[in-house]
């Protein structure tokens, strides 16, 4: 079921009162309903991979417990890596069985010996890289001893396939979400009406921002051969709203749907376009993903603790991994790489700790200063994100070359339309309320200082119906597919 | 618990009331656009048209077709009601809303091609029918393609969603202003093009070809409406107009949809004008696509086509 749905609209409201009018003096009972409805939010697409999930659930559910009363430390680490191997390998197969196949048919021909194998035509079940990273949390914390052993098989079930993140995020870690489940839940009215103002903008940058921003983006990096420099680099800059708009839009209807059920989800995007260096971007982007990779590849590896080589290849290794995370494509790895590249001046010269602030703090404009080093990131993350979206290493090459092709210039009408133009405006509108509401924990949050309760139902009516009147040819959603 | 439900029920009734308001502005501003996209259907509605000849088809007597030719060499009151990307089902409905709300036409001339009889997935443009879903048969039509969604039916204003400009050129069409104009003369859409290279496109994506298939449900209309044209004294002339000669191997049944329409003109006993061999169809000059006549094109083919007409009704329509 896509958050962007009449369905979703419909199954909202329903689990909602269910909910809140009949589960609501049993904290079992509660649940019971959100497994319930996640189960039926997931099996919306396909029902068949549900088993998937239960299975997963299973696994870790009874590794934690006899991880809690296991006492040998070498049963211990077996039981951990039974996990991590059930996972990692079902992760394994769905997204990558046909990407090392292909790798290394190629690798065994280039040196003349011939694989006689052929590839399967493998479904990707919706999430799993998502609901994965999820239960290992759980699993790693139980061993670390961070976290007890959840004796709840149902908080456990409700946990892992929580509806709001199941999908695609925010990856929350069991220490966060799996004790609000043994809480009975109590209505809080304006945590229920954040949630709402928060559905509404993650609506409104999935449907307005991100949905037209792809019809560009991908009529460019579709015929990126046909354009010159100045289309290409708008067909970037709309990816690269795009993809924000998809997945941050995502995450906030994430967390203002989970609000709406008395829970707090992790906090995913902070304004990753306004950063003023890209650990400062990486410390705003995805920031459920990233620090999951901090917490269990980074530090496990040593960190910063070690000399500076070590710091080195740890940060292209969580680079690396976290750009193959989102799939089976060289394009990824390279994504990753550029941004490991990146990092290091700030590394070497550590300067990547030196925006922790937030730009222009009180202040309604950034300086000069912070104005060119914003642009310059963002310029950075444009071209990192070429990688990310070309079908491969030589499209994405061709189209960065094509940048610098005579002419630069030129206005090509199948991009320069009215509609362009409006989709052009609609950004500018955007790029500016993010900026205004930069402080809060997303651009609507502080719109509850308007002290007239008309004023801001005013601003609501008006952003829905930019939502209706300015939607975007529907796409799907692109972290689906990791 | 009760004042967010309140709140949410009160915002929720705000906003349908409102989608009810736009959905009533949009679609009667609508109904009074000039704009090509909407001007066929609102001048069937408004019976402006009553013409003696119509021209019926698809993009290929949209673009092809010249009343201004047609109405000089034979003297009468033609229309072109050729339908941009669409099949015969949709171009029946419109045929039969004309004869509906405006005078009977004493002729006919259907443009057939090798795609009258394919049913396409999708309505080409749908959101012309947007604003006439009060009528029975416009809905019945469109719902046999994708386009629309079911909610666009029910729910106030949905249908409109995702077309900014169409939502303005509707609410300023309800207070009188039309910015939009017409840019098609009674139906007529010139194409002041030269030779684009879809055609190479086309080539190397089906360096085999393609076979079109036709569709029952389609077929039998058709024959239905020569049938009841014929019934209600209206001549019918089939005509299947030029198309860029190279092309034609590409289309691999082309033969046999030309040998059906031949099969059916004299089944029927109406004219059946097959221009697929035309002077026209040798060279790139009179075309901006493998399919459709350029302006240059189309008026020499309109010129010819009238006077083949006008020797047809001086021999009584006798081919």
């Amino acid at each position: 079921m896509l958050f962007n749905s009449i369905d979703f609209a419909i199954f909202l409201p329903i689990v909602f009162l269910l909910y809140w009018f009949v589960a609501n003096k049993n904290l079992k009972l509660q649940n019971v309903l959100l497994v319930a409805a996640s189960y039926l939010f997931y099996g919306w697409w396909d029902w068949k991979f549900l088993s998937l999930i239960l299975f997963s659930t299973i696994v870790d559910y009874s590794v934690g417990r006899r991880l809690g009363t296991e006492k040998n430390q070498t049963k211990r680490k077996a039981l951990l890596w039974t996990s991590i191997l059930i996972n990692l390998g079902f992760l394994g197969f769905f997204k990558y069985y046909n990407f090392f196949l292909d790798n290394f048919i190629t690798a065994f021909s280039f040196f003349g010996a011939e694989i006689l194998a052929n590839s399967l035509n493998i479904i990707l079940p919706v999430g799993i890289s998502f609901y994965t990273f999820q239960t290992l949390s759980y699993t790693i914390d139980v061993y670390k001893r961070k976290l007890e052993p959840t004796k709840d098989f149902i908080a456990f079930t409700a946990f892992v396939s929580f509806f709001p993140q199941l999908v695609a995020g925010p990856i929350e870690r069991a220490t966060h979400l799996l004790p609000q489940f043994y809480i009975k839940r109590e209505f809080d009215y304006r945590k229920a009406v954040d949630g709402m103002r928060q559905i509404l903008w993650g609506l409104f940058k999935k449907i307005v921002i991100a949905d037209n921003c792809a019809e560009y983006a991908n009529l460019i990096f579709n015929n990126s051969a046909e354009y010159s420099g100045s289309t290409l680099i708008l067909g970037a800059v709309f990816f690269t709203f795009q993809i924000y708009g998809d997945f941050s839009g995502y995450s906030d209807i994430a967390i203002g749907t989970s609000r709406l059920f008395g829970f707090d989800l992790m906090r995913n995007f902070n304004f990753p376009y306004f950063s003023r260096d890209i650990a400062e971007f990486w410390r705003r982007w995805h920031i459920s993903l990233s620090t999951w990779f901090r917490d269990y590849l980074y530090i496990p590896l040593g960190g910063s603790r070690g000399g500076i080589w070590m710091q080195i290849r740890n940060t292209f290794i969580i680079f690396i991994v976290s750009g193959f995370w989102h799939g089976a494509n060289w394009t990824f790895v390279v994504w990753g790489a550029l941004n490991a590249i990146y990092f290091l001046p700030l590394l070497l010269t550590k300067n990547n700790r030196k925006n922790l602030d937030i730009v222009a703090q009180g202040r309604s404009l950034p300086n000069i200063k912070e104005f060119f080093y914003m642009l310059l990131t963002f310029s950075l993350t444009v071209l990192a994100w070429v990688f990310f979206r070309a079908n491969n290493i030589e499209h994405a090459i061709s189209y960065l070359m094509g940048i610098f092709t005579a002419p630069f210039f030129s206005f090509p009408p199948k991009v320069f339309s009215q509609e362009t133009f409006i989709s052009l405006f609609l950004l500018l509108i955007f790029i500016i309320v993010e900026w205004i509401g930069r402080e809060g924990q997303y651009a609507l949050f502080y719109l509850d200082k308007i002290k007239y309760k008309y004023g801001r139902w005013i601003i609501y009516i008006i952003i829905v119906f930019s939502i209706i009147i300015f939607s975007g040819s529907n796409q799907t959603f692109i972290y689906f597919q990791f | 618990m009760k004042i967010f439900i309140k709140n949410t029920v009160i915002l929720l009734l705000l906003v349908v009331s409102i989608m009810f308001f736009l959905d009533f502005a949009v679609t009667s501003g609508l109904r009074k656009s000039n704009s090509s996209l909407f001007n066929n259907l609102n001048k069937i509605f408004n019976s402006e048209m009553n013409a003696d000849l119509i021209i019926n088809g698809s993009s290929k007597a949209l673009v092809q077709i010249s009343p201004k030719i047609i109405d000089s060499v034979l003297n009468l009151n033609s229309y072109n009601l050729g339908m941009d990307g669409t099949g015969f089902i949709p171009q029946k409905m419109q045929y039969d809303l004309y004869l509906k709300y405006n005078k009977k036409p004493e002729i006919v001339v259907q443009i057939v091609s090798h795609g009258t009889l394919y049913k396409n997935v999708e309505l080409y443009k749908y959101i012309k029918f947007a604003p006439y879903f009060d009528n029975e048969e416009i809905k019945k039509v469109s719902k046999k393609y994708k386009g629309f969604s079911t909610y666009d039916y029910y729910i106030p204003f949905i249908r409109y969603s995702g077309n900014p400009s169409i939502v303005i050129n509707g609410l300023l069409n309800t207070i009188g202003i039309d910015l939009r104009k017409d840019n098609k003369y009674k139906g007529f859409l010139a194409q002041d093009k030269k030779w684009d290279n879809s055609f190479n496109d086309f080539k190397n994506n089906n360096p085999d070809g393609v076979l079109i298939r036709i569709e029952e449900h389609s077929i039998k209309l058709f024959e239905n409406y020569i049938a009841e044209c014929k019934n209600n004294n209206i001549n019918v002339i089939l005509v299947y107009p030029p198309t860029f000669m190279e092309s034609k191997k590409y289309i691999k049944n082309e033969d046999e949809i030309v040998a059906y329409y031949k099969y059916i003109a004299d089944k029927y006993q109406v004219p059946f004008l097959n221009y697929s061999d035309n002077v026209l169809s040798y060279s790139t000059e009179y075309f901006y696509n493998s399919q459709h006549l350029n302006r240059k094109g189309a008026e020499l083919f309109t010129k010819e086509l009238s006077v083949d007409i006008k020797n047809l009704l001086e021999n009584n329509l006798s081919k």
